[in-house]
């Protein structure tokens, strides 16, 4: 299919981004969480570089409680791309027994995302994060900066951040300070999609329709991935044919009654869309707002 | 819905304070079907107003009221929508007048600008700020939108009168108007549909001026400009170069050099990944050469008959973007295309006033939302061009070189000086050549300190010693170079940041010469202090600190001067009405209260001998 010139654009500013971070930093990092976003940014970064291969590791943030298709996913599309991936998991945290079921949203993000991401980060010494990030997904994220700063210890302070100019972005940073980057900025949901139909790009299936098993809760679907999530009093398990808008921790995401089993229909069902992306993240609606978790260091 | 057309179009929203600016995005975003309902609730809830039913337009745009009320003021919010025939990016930045760097920093995103005016108070200051900002930092055409007509009571007069007004203005400016139409935000005229309250406007909406603007044709042929992004190596076609294409075409066979290296051929070339044959202006592409040519990042790959000069001297508009003031004089990091350099704020030829366009002269720093225009000179050239010929080569940011914070955006407006013009004239004699004809190793000794520390007696008495050692030497004396070589500085700061650049520049001629240098100068700012190690060259420049309390030194009082300074004869004395940023790293550090002289020069000649120096 022949890109629309609004897609070349967002391609080209996309791989001059991620350029940007090979160029002038010392050890980036592209954080991988295996949702749409990051086939896109993966797919990009090989087109960046190519002929040369992609030169910096990609990070997954293993919760434990990501999808299971999602792992299949995600080790089928590193291999396939050749790059090199670091899992990591809090495992302290996970032997403290926190989990989705006991713990609430703040903590579990906290703990199993935010800390081990943090952990990762001070790890490997990567001195620039480069996440798949889009600027329409919430309305905390409209003034998110393509750079931004980050302080000793993974701060992030919103005066600190510099303004950004044209295409210039000043990357200069002190010892122990980082940056994270994100390429699809300026993209929306829907150039998303467009740009997954016109280069063919694999995704997880479970972002197309299926019968799957789940629960009603809090008025969302909840899909049963595994054992570890069961029906409370009154709830109970049923098939219903649903796909996910967002893939996150599989307690936590909500899928969506539809009928799109392929890209071209979910393209036609964006469209006539009446409610965001998020709606189905449990953590953006509960606890603190998107600003607190990123001051923690959440992305 | 069809794939758009058009490329996405990048707009920003001008205007006074309560004009109608979020009130026109947010219904634009309503209009366009852009606000799913789950953020249409959310303003509602927060809003917790609603007019008539319909929600508060403004809320669904104002995420960042909680942020100005924390003073967080550098950001700007970013909205996206669509319709069949475009996508849209929206810069939208706070309007007050103490955002103007804001305002700069969403125009430098932009190539439209639609500047809202109420019909009731008519053309204010801040709109022709706003317009003066948008035409400076690269917005192509102005959409003027006359708001609020439902309360002029949709009268063609009012309309006509600021048409007219504002019609002029842009002129003077110099930025093309695509159009100018009578809305009423908040109730959707001629927004995204004609109104049928204004029959006496027959002209297009503005969602229609937005999906079928272009920008105007430049039917030259523009030159090939590829600045170098990075280079990586690859098994099968050694040296690749990656970078986007700032201005003309690029295709396989071309011939292709870049200033200072030999000529070659493109042999092999990738747009976004992808083998291709040619690629254009905004692509990201990446190319082999048939033979390897010196272009690392910041080099501008160019079509052989048409390379783009390196550059010393420019003239340019900037907007100050922190609370930490330029100086005139200082020294500063420059970010120009992919290049990276260093410049010096040679001289601030006045601060623009954004109402009247006027420049007032006299100023000797300026910080935060003041636009300059100034003289800027490369320490070491770099290929660019005027923001003008080219946008991403004619732009530049400058960071503080020790926070590290982005201190100043702006754009080239004047090429004043091609490096080429002045070179370096390479001698026989090297200044290896005459140290070792004189039989010493030369360095400079740096005295800093308060007047009256004792940095001339020391810096004399150590002279005396390394004369008696057979050493060949000398002293800038700091009071003694005023009668000649900076006399016509005073003691404002920027001249004395000028007067150590020249003590800096002419200690490194002695040091060439193979002279041992005592230089003896207040040197109050750490900035310079450290410029003047750079120009010199660390391996032969030693920081002796002569730290002296100031009640001391107004004891000592040598010259009289602190006398004078409570007289109230001398301002800007340094230690009193001037500041003094003690060294934080010296080489050397004398406390002339505590030690004579002989013991202090002892410790310097001590320090020389552990280094090897003498």
């Amino acid at each position: 299919m022949k890109h629309s010139q609004h897609l070349l654009a967002l391609e080209a500013e996309a791989i001059a981004i991620m350029r940007e971070c090979a160029a002038v930093f010392k050890n980036p990092v592209l954080l991988y969480s295996i949702g749409k976003d990051s086939s896109v940014l993966l797919h990009l970064a090989r087109k960046a570089f190519a002929p040369a291969t992609i030169p910096f590791p990609l990070l997954h943030i293993d919760t434990t409680y990501k999808f299971k298709e999602m792992l299949a996913f995600r080790d089928h599309a590193v291999a396939a791309f050749g790059a090199r991936l670091i899992v990591h998991t809090n495992t302290a945290a996970l032997e403290a027994g926190i989990t989705p079921f006991t713990h609430d949203a703040g903590t579990y993000t906290q703990q199993l995302k935010t800390v081990p991401l943090r952990e990762a980060l001070d790890r490997h010494g990567f001195d620039v994060a480069i996440g798949g990030a889009r600027r329409d997904e919430e309305r905390a994220r409209a003034k998110e900066h393509i750079f931004s700063l980050r302080g000793a210890g993974h701060t992030w302070e919103p005066r600190a951040q510099r303004p950004e100019f044209f295409t210039l972005y000043n990357n200069r940073i002190a010892p122990l300070h980082t940056m994270r980057a994100f390429p699809l900025s300026n993209w929306n949901e829907i150039d998303i999609w467009r740009y997954i139909e016109a280069e063919n790009i694999d995704v997880v299936p479970l972002y197309f329709a299926a019968k799957r098993p789940v629960i009603l809760r809090n008025g969302q679907w909840i899909m049963q991935d595994d054992a570890r999530l069961q029906p409370r009093a009154g709830e109970h398990v049923e098939e219903k044919l649903v796909r996910f808008r967002t893939l996150g921790c599989y307690p936590f995401t909500a899928a969506v009654e539809s009928t799109a089993t392929n890209v071209a229909e979910i393209i036609a069902e964006l469209l006539t869309a009446r409610s965001s992306e998020r709606v189905g993240r449990v953590i953006d609606h509960g606890g603190s707002s998107m600003e607190d978790k990123k001051r923690e260091g959440y992305f | 819905m069809p794939h758009p057309a058009l490329p996405r179009l990048r707009f920003m929203t001008c205007g006074s304070v309560d004009n109608g600016k979020s009130t026109l995005i947010g219904r634009l975003l309503f209009d366009c079907k852009a606000v799913y309902e789950d953020h249409l609730n959310e303003a509602g809830k927060a809003s917790n107003i609603s007019v008539g039913g319909d929600p508060e337009f403004a809320f669904l745009v104002d995420g960042l009221k909680a942020e100005r009320e924390q003073g967080i003021t550098i950001d700007v919010a970013y909205r996206y929508f669509s319709t069949s025939r475009r996508s849209f990016i929206i810069a939208d930045a706070p309007g007050h007048e103490q955002y103007t760097r804001n305002q700069a920093a969403a125009a430098s995103q932009s190539d439209v600008a639609i500047v809202v005016i109420s019909a009731q108070s008519g053309i204010l200051p801040q709109t022709r700020r706003h317009m003066h900002i948008a035409a400076l930092f690269g917005v192509q055409s102005l959409i003027i939108v006359v708001n609020k007509m439902d309360m002029a009571g949709y009268a063609h007069d009012v309309f006509t009168k600021i048409e007219a007004e504002i019609t002029a203005f842009a002129q003077h400016l110099n930025i093309g108007i695509a159009a100018i139409i009578p809305i009423s935000a908040k109730l959707g005229d001629n927004l995204a549909v004609s109104s049928p309250n204004m029959p006496w406007y027959s002209g297009t909406t503005v969602l229609e001026v937005l999906e079928q603007w272009h920008p105007a044709e430049n039917t030259a042929a523009q030159p090939l400009y590829f600045p170098v992004q990075m280079a990586v190596r690859d098994e099968k076609y050694g040296r690749v170069y990656l970078g986007t294409v700032a201005s003309g075409t690029i295709e396989i066979g071309m011939k292709v050099t870049t200033i200072g290296a030999g000529k070659s051929k493109i042999a092999q070339l990738w747009k976004a990944g992808v083998e291709s044959r040619h690629a254009q202006a905004g692509d990201a592409i990446a190319i082999a050469l048939e033979k390897q040519i010196d272009a690392g990042r910041g080099a501008v790959i160019c079509a052989k008959d048409h390379v783009l000069s390196k550059i010393s001297q420019v003239r340019a508009s900037m907007v100050g973007l922190a609370d930490i003031a330029l100086q005139q004089g200082r020294e500063y990091d420059i970010m120009c295309g992919t290049a990276s350099s260093s410049v010096s704020l040679t001289k601030i030829e006045g601060v623009i006033n954004l109402e009247t366009a006027q420049l007032t002269a006299g100023a000797t720093h300026f910080a935060n939302n003041e636009i300059v225009s100034a003289q800027l000179t490369f320490t070491h050239p770099i290929a660019c061009t005027t923001f003008a010929n080219n946008k991403t080569l004619g732009a530049f940011i400058l960071i503080d070189k020790v926070s590290n914070i982005t201190l100043a955006a702006g754009v080239i407006n004047e090429i004043t000086r091609l490096s080429e013009t002045v070179p370096w004239q390479e001698l026989t004699i090297t200044p290896k050549l005459r140290s070792h004809a004189m039989g010493q190793t030369p360095f400079v000794l740096w005295f800093t300190g308060l007047s009256g520390a004792g940095k001339t007696t020391i810096a004399g008495a150590l002279e005396q010693r390394l004369f008696a050692l057979g050493k060949r030497t000398y002293i800038l004396d700091g009071d003694n170079l005023r009668h000649g070589l900076t006399a016509d500085l005073s003691f404002t700061m920027s001249d004395r940041i000028e007067n150590m650049r020249r003590v800096a520049h002419t200690s490194k001629l002695f040091l060439d010469a193979g002279v041992i240098t005592l230089v003896s100068l207040i040197s109050p700012f750490e900035a310079e202090r450290q410029n003047a190690k750079a120009i010199i060259g660390a391996e032969n420049f030693c920081e002796v600190f002569v730290d002296t309390p100031l009640d001391v030194c107004q004891q000592r009082d040598p010259k009289n001067l602190y006398k004078k300074v409570k007289a109230g004869e001398i301002q800007n004395f340094t230690g009193i009405s001037a500041g003094y940023e003690a060294p934080k790293n010296a080489d050397i550090k004398l406390k002339s209260a505590e030690f004579s002289v002989e013991e202090l020069v002892a410790q310097v000649v001590g320090w020389l001998e552990m280094k090897g120096w003498v």
